[in-house]
């Protein structure tokens, strides 16, 4: 009697974690000219080496092309936390204001999968 | 509440359940389905990690309920091991862990499964002291076997 109720159970229990999952999905915004453009599919960044303005606020616009939630957590050679995008369950786009940095390279990786790491150079010339 | 009332009430029945079977039933249904659940949100993560987190989840759950003679006999380890890998999941979460909508969902769901193991712990186990007697009368049991048996391999 309880073994026939197992794919009932494991049905509920799908649709709670894609019940989830909608609830993070929105319509994607349009991508700014100027945008630094970060993309996530296959578990993996398939932009690995972007480009930033230094010295000044610029957007960031975080693609997650997949179903497994990723986000961009950028920091710098010491390991400090310079911008930590949320958590975005794919596919979707989110657009992000990342705050001035100094001319640098930084690394980002996503929290959810720390395997998942690109670089990002910040400098005068920009993007 | 006085005794007699205390045997009124455990002989109360849910649908020709007895109420500590009623209770043992809803129980166990809700650990599986709370296993389920955290296992379908870690398989919904990707990376080899948390589809092995899924995987564990999955098997146990699975354990709870077959009809195995063998896995009957032993389904207070698998009741314990089933709180250790939650415990485990949970504490990995706290020190490594993303922080996001899905992983407080799950951790929550997790919390609950903890709770309702060791409700079951307590019903059919005896609490955990006497999970920790089994456990190590079990360990003791296999060295002895495996002493036993490594002894008659010297000897050939």
């Amino acid at each position: 009697m309880r073994l026939r109720r197992l794919p009932a159970t494991a049905f509920l229990a799908f649709a709670i974690a894609a019940g989830c999952q909608g609830a993070e999905a929105a319509p994607a915004p349009p991508i700014p000219p100027g945008a630094v453009h970060v993309m996530a599919d296959g578990m993996a960044f398939t932009t690995t080496e972007v480009r930033a303005p230094a010295g000044r606020p610029f957007t960031l616009a975080f693609e997650n092309r997949e179903g497994p939630p990723h986000n961009v957590h950028l920091h710098d050679a010491a390991g400090t936390t310079v911008f930590q995008g949320e958590v975005l369950s794919g596919p979707a786009l989110r657009l992000a204001e990342v705050p001035a940095l100094a001319p640098a390279t930084y690394g980002f990786i996503c929290d959810v999968h720390p395997d998942m790491t690109g670089h990002l150079l910040a400098t005068e010339e920009g993007s | 509440m006085g005794l007699s009332q205390v045997s009124h009430v455990s002989q109360v029945s849910i649908k020709g359940r007895s109420l500590p079977g009623a209770l043992s039933a809803i129980l166990r249904l809700s650990v599986v389905w709370l296993a389920l659940a955290t296992a379908a949100i870690h398989a919904t993560l990707g990376g080899w990690m948390f589809l092995a987190n899924a995987a564990g989840y999955t098997v146990l759950a699975v354990a709870m309920i077959a009809p195995i003679a063998f896995l009957g006999r032993f389904r207070w380890l698998v009741r314990a091991a089933l709180i250790g890998f939650a415990v485990v999941t949970i504490v990995g979460w706290l020190m490594f862990g993303a922080r996001f909508q899905l992983a407080y969902v799950d951790k929550v769901i997790e919390l609950m499964l903890v709770a309702v193991l060791i409700a079951e712990l307590h019903l059919h186990d005896g609490g955990p002291a006497n999970v920790l007697r089994r456990s190590i009368d079990l360990g003791a049991g296999i060295g002895r076997t495996a002493l036993s048996l490594s002894g008659r391999g010297v000897a050939r």
